[in-house]
């Protein structure tokens, strides 16, 4: 027993001591000074230049989304090519002979570039995400008041609700199957699945057009675990006229409880433009399960529509957590997919020299990025459009593509899953659980396998030869 | 009737062979061929032979770093690869293979800690290590900016921080100064008075003959002598007198004597001093007149954890 | 002991004919040794068959054949470009330093310019060489993707004849290491571009039923302008990086501080260009290397070319501030110790 402890010791010593070295060569050698200063370039500097879309939660989107695409930018550039040239160079210029005859097993020695790497990502993040909140502090203190509300609204967290889909027999999506079917859009016979789910497309397109005097209605179905403030609620509209501009919104907001006696009517007479916030007070809202919000247009004066935006149009944001838990998420799941970078990259420096290593390393990475663009099948599995653009018979070399394509898009799939720019620049909420079984996954999961293959590689190769 | 001890070689090297080859797999040097030879516990073994002759493969086959292509090699009763096996062995590269971007303190407690040393012991030998080396005043300057000697230095330093059993040593002397040789020289001799086995490559015949008992010469990767360096020295078929020079009329008298008695007409010569000694001598009185030294220490000695033989739990 | 500087120097070291014959063998020596990595063979070989490929794996089309298969070749010849630059010009310099190589040379009667100059200019002459291979390539994937009477019709004969090519460019080094022991990555990398030359004569001396037809007209040389702009772009970086190299940056340090200039350059016009902005701001806008000048890929869109007079400038200002670039780094580099 006492003999096993010692010896757990001294492994977590030799962790610790490698670890430490890769921690100590990369300071000494002003990477991680370039480093740091490359991310207060991306968090404090790129912000104090950038425009925004003319409002003000648009400015907050905006910083955030500059400042996490080029931290994240720069630390992924940074993992695989520092973790490429780790064992590489050492390799190269012998330190790692000296290191070879030491009690040190290859998997330790590819262990301890690795966790300095996670040590460094997982420092300059959180640098990052204080740098982020100083910019966004310091550009919320120079609005006018009047504004300042608005910027805040873009730092919360919500979960954002989309509106429950037509169910299948609803009157609504026959109507649309049966006007499909007899306008002979169809040009290849499709079963009843394809045309239903085409059918719901084109519903959901006409729900984000609302002309003068028609009625649109959208049923939420809302989380058990809201929390329970004022603002807990607030009805999210993004109109697809950017910037400025601004569109007629006039009429009437109905919001039902299931009940069916509760109503709640706001009326509205106003022009907005971006995106328009509207809290909702529902009494005793933790007990609500469904809500049904209906919108009548008013404004028969005039020959504009109410059009929303085709990715967002309206949603129900439920305030769940803080915007700073959300951002701590998002680095969470980013830090986990650094972790795949740092071991995708020291695992090629030990298969390859270390310029090899490095380009292997970003070859590797846009390769994976784009299978899942080459495996995508034609455009009638994917988005229920029933007209064929693509070859009906593809080239075998296609179809080899495909097929090699798919299990790496199933590899990649994991860490595309959630886009953590997006989800914080708008509020949208990160699950924990998400977060948490993002990192599970993508920090041990990924980084076991490669790290497998790197002892193993290291292992069979010869360090006294040299560069290959 | 006395029983006889059979003691296990510390090094055992059976038909050794080791072949580079090129891209295509064709072999291209016979680096090793068919190298036999063994190196018993506690002595001091030395790998002669020119350069290109398979020494430093040799030496790299025995800390794992190569793999042979064929034979057995055995390292303390393991194969070389074992990662047991390499808590006991300590190894000084021909090369600097130093990280440049750390000083001799942080290099040998790095080495010291991933050879899982606790803290304190590693403290204590790291003292007792830079000591050694006389590199107490430099031990918190980078390596990178280290003469060649001083980089030795802590070479040989972090090859015995781990008290090994067997030490192994590239071309030790290379690039030393005179004084630097005779300290190495004295510590390996230390080192293998305390019960430690010391294998030694070089191309300095010199140094080679001050300081290992048996030698194995090498050429084309083949050993074409082995033994103790008195047995392949001796001539047994000539003698050397040495005494004072007589007067001019004795010497006459004394040649024609042994001319008589040989039939063989003897030469004479005065004999020279060693180059080195007398090196040694002249820095040893100019030292004690200006009573220090600006490079490296010149009194040497072997830390207090090394005197007392290899660690007992290695075992 | 000081060193005579610049051209004095370079006379003074035997100018004329005997230091053209001294920066010629330099030069000579290190185009010879860059085109001998590995790395570089990889990333020629990578960016001509991704481009010669894009047009023969793509799923999607939506009616822009012709613009998908140019974007994609130039975009390679950018993306690869900035690596091999990047990685030649560190490697000329500072790995050159690490390992020894410099005091090796410099230890001869060469002056510290000389040297410099002649690593740039070899540099400059393998991402020549590279961006010719990608412009052949863009050529033949060009002529692969085209249509014939309405429709989209891949010409997969064109597609695999340069593949081919490719291919049998690569034994042939592999042939000549086997039998002549020659170093494989410089002979496939030479036979490289041989092998794409002859393919872009196929595919114009040849209609898709390989009868003969006259040359010129399946070919669109109008693509050549852009690759030479992209070719000017990656010159201009390698200029860069060789500064950066010669006294601050190494290693991973100088990867990261390239990276930065390099996305800080694209962004520069969007971050602080404005018409009424300060005058700082203004000043560093003009000083990072705008990137933007040399990405003319649009301009091809609907069969526009790109106007020679803009070609002129761009490599006005190219020339321009690689000079500037390359008397800084000459300059760093003569204080530079080297031990």
């Amino acid at each position: 027993m006492k003999s096993s402890a010692n010896s757990a010791v001294a492994t977590l010593r030799r962790w610790r001591g490698l670890m430490g070295l890769a921690l100590r060569l990369a300071v000494r050698s002003r990477q991680v000074a370039c480093l740091v200063v490359l991310v207060v370039f991306a968090c404090v500097v790129v912000p104090l230049f950038i425009g925004g879309d003319g409002t003000p939660d648009g400015l907050m989107r905006t910083i955030l989304r500059y400042a996490l695409t080029l931290t994240g930018w720069i630390l992924g550039f940074a993992a695989l090519v520092m973790g490429s040239l780790s064992i590489s160079r050492e390799r190269e210029d012998r330190p790692l002979q000296l290191l070879a005859v030491r009690p040190v097993r290859a998997w330790e020695l590819w262990l301890g570039k690795w966790l300095a790497l996670m040590a460094l990502n997982g420092v300059l993040l959180l640098l990052a995400a204080a740098l982020m909140c100083a910019s966004l502090g310091l550009r919320l203190w120079h609005m006018p008041a009047t504004d300042r509300a608005q910027g805040l609204a873009a730092l919360t967290c919500r979960q954002a609700l989309k509106p429950l889909p037509f169910q299948a027999g609803d009157p609504a999506l026959i109507r649309k199957m049966d006007e499909i079917r007899h306008a002979g859009l169809i040009t290849r016979p499709v079963d009843a699945a394809v045309m239903e789910k085409d059918a719901r497309f084109h519903l959901g397109e006409e729900l984000l057009v609302v002309e003068p005097g028609a009625t649109r209605q959208w049923t939420f179905a809302l989380p058990d675990d809201m929390a329970p403030a004022a603002d807990a609620l607030m009805l999210h509209m993004k109109f697809s006229i950017p910037g400025r501009s601004q569109q007629t919104v006039s009429g009437l907001w109905t919001f039902q409880l299931p009940s069916g006696s509760d109503k709640l009517e706001m009326p509205m007479a106003r022009r907005a433009a971006g995106v328009l916030l509207l809290p909702l007070a529902v009494p005793d809202i933790r007990k609500v399960k469904t809500l049904v919000i209906r919108f009548v247009n008013g404004d028969a004066a005039h020959s504009t529509t109410f059009i929303l935006d085709q990715t967002q149009g309206v949603e129900l944001r439920v305030r769940e957590s803080g915007f700073v838990r959300n951002l701590l998420k998002g680095l969470l799941l980013q830090w986990s997919k650094l972790a795949v970078l740092a071991a995708l990259g020291v695992t090629l420096g030990a298969c390859f020299s270390s310029p090899v290593a490095v380009f292997a390393a970003l070859g590797l990475v846009v390769a994976f990025s784009l299978a899942g663009f080459f495996t995508m099948e034609s455009p009638i599995h994917d988005d229920g459009d029933l007209h064929d653009h693509s070859d009906p018979s593809p080239h075998w070399t296609v179809r080899v593509g495909r097929v090699l394509g798919k299990p790496v898009a199933w590899v990649v799939a994991p860490v595309q899953k959630i886009d953590v720019v997006e989800a914080v620049a708008t509020g949208e909420r990160i699950g924990t659980r998400d977060a948490v079984s993002g990192f599970f996954l993508l920090a041990t999961g990924y980084p076991l396998v490669l790290g497998w293959i790197g002892g193993r590689v290291l292992r069979r190769r010869e360090p006294a030869t040299g560069v290959d | 009737m006395m029983q006889t001890i059979q003691v296990q070689p510390a090094v055992s090297i059976q038909d050794l062979t080791k072949v580079f080859g090129d891209f295509w797999r064709r072999p291209r040097v016979h680096a090793v061929d068919g190298l036999c030879l063994d190196v018993m516990p506690g002595e001091v073994f030395g790998l002669l032979g020119p350069n290109g002759s398979g020494k430093s493969t040799t030496l790299k086959i025995l800390l794992g770093l190569l793999h042979p292509t064929g034979g057995v090699v055995r390292v303390l009763g393991r194969l070389p690869q074992d990662v047991a096996v390499k808590r006991r062995i300590g190894y000084v590269p021909e090369e600097n293979y130093l990280y440049a971007g750390l000083t001799p303190r942080e290099t040998l407690d790095f080495f010291g800690q991933i050879c899982g040393l606790a803290r304190d012991v590693r403290r204590r030998r790291v003292h007792e290590l830079l000591d050694m080396a006389g590199l107490t005043d430099a031990a918190d300057r980078p390596v990178g900016g280290f003469s060649k000697g001083m980089a030795r230095r802590i070479a040989l330093a972090q090859a015995l921080v781990n008290n090994p059993e067997l030490i192994i040593l590239d071309e030790p002397t290379a690039g030393l100064d005179p004084i630097g040789c005779r300290q190495m020289k004295d510590i390996i001799r230390a080192l293998a008075a305390s019960g430690r086995t010391v294998v030694l490559s070089s191309h300095l015949l010199a140094d080679v003959a001050d300081v290992c008992g048996r030698v194995a010469i090498l050429f084309n990767g083949k050993a074409h002598a082995v033994g103790a360096i008195s047995d392949l020295l001796e001539r047994k078929e000539t003698i050397r007198l040495a005494l004072p020079a007589p007067g001019g009329e004795g010497l006459e008298a004394l040649l024609k004597c042994i001319e008589e008695q040989t039939g063989f007409k003897p030469a004479v010569d005065h004999p020279a001093a060693d180059l080195e000694q007398f090196f040694l001598d002249v820095v040893a009185r100019a030292h004690a007149q200006a009573g220090y030294a600006t490079g490296a220490s010149p009194q040497i000695h072997l830390p207090s954890f090394l005197e007392g033989g290899p660690d007992e739990e290695k075992r | 002991m000081g060193e005579q500087s610049g051209l004095s120097g370079f006379m003074a070291h035997g100018g004329g004919m005997k230091g053209l014959m001294q920066g010629w063998a330099l030069m000579g020596l290190t185009v010879l040794e860059l085109l001998r990595r590995p790395l570089c063979l990889l990333l020629a070989y990578g960016a001509a068959t991704l481009v010669i490929l894009s047009p023969l794996l793509a799923v999607f089309h939506f009616g822009e054949e012709g613009k998908m298969v140019r974007d994609t070749a130039f975009a390679v010849q950018l993306t690869f470009g900035l690596a091999l630059a990047g990685y030649a010009s560190a490697s000329v310099l500072d790995a050159a330093m690490r390992r020894g190589a410099a005091l090796l040379v410099l230890s001869k009667p060469v002056g510290r310019t000389v040297f410099y100059l002649t690593r740039f200019l070899a540099v400059g002459v393998v991402v020549g060489l590279f961006s010719l291979a990608v412009a052949m390539a863009a050529l033949v994937a060009n002529r692969v993707s085209e249509r014939f009477g309405g429709g989209f019709v891949t010409d997969w004969q064109t597609g695999f004849i340069a593949l081919g090519a490719m291919a049998a460019a690569l034994l042939a080094a592999a042939w000549l290491n086997y039998r002549m022991r020659r170093v494989f990555a410089s002979d496939a990398f030479l036979f490289l571009l041989l092998a794409l030359a002859l393919a872009l004569i196929c595919a114009g001396c040849f209609d898709r039923h390989g009868q003969w037809a006259p040359f010129d007209v399946r070919v669109e040389w109008r693509l050549l302008p852009v690759n030479l702009l992209i070719a000017e772009a990656l010159v201009l970086f390698a200029a860069l990086v060789l500064m950066l190299s010669a006294r601050w940056f190494r290693q991973g340090g100088l990867a990261l501080v390239a990276g930065g200039f390099w996305v800080a350059g694209w962004l520069a016009d969007a971050l602080l260009d404005a018409p009424h902005a300060p005058a700082w701001r203004n000043a560093i806008c003009q000083l990072l290397p705008n990137w933007q000048h040399f990405w003319v890929a649009d301009m091809l869109n609907k069969g526009g070319t790109v106007a020679w007079t803009y070609v002129g400038q761009a490599t006005l200002y190219t020339l321009l501030y690689t000079a500037g670039l390359v008397l800084l780094g000459q300059a760093l580099f003569k204080r530079r110790e080297i031990r």
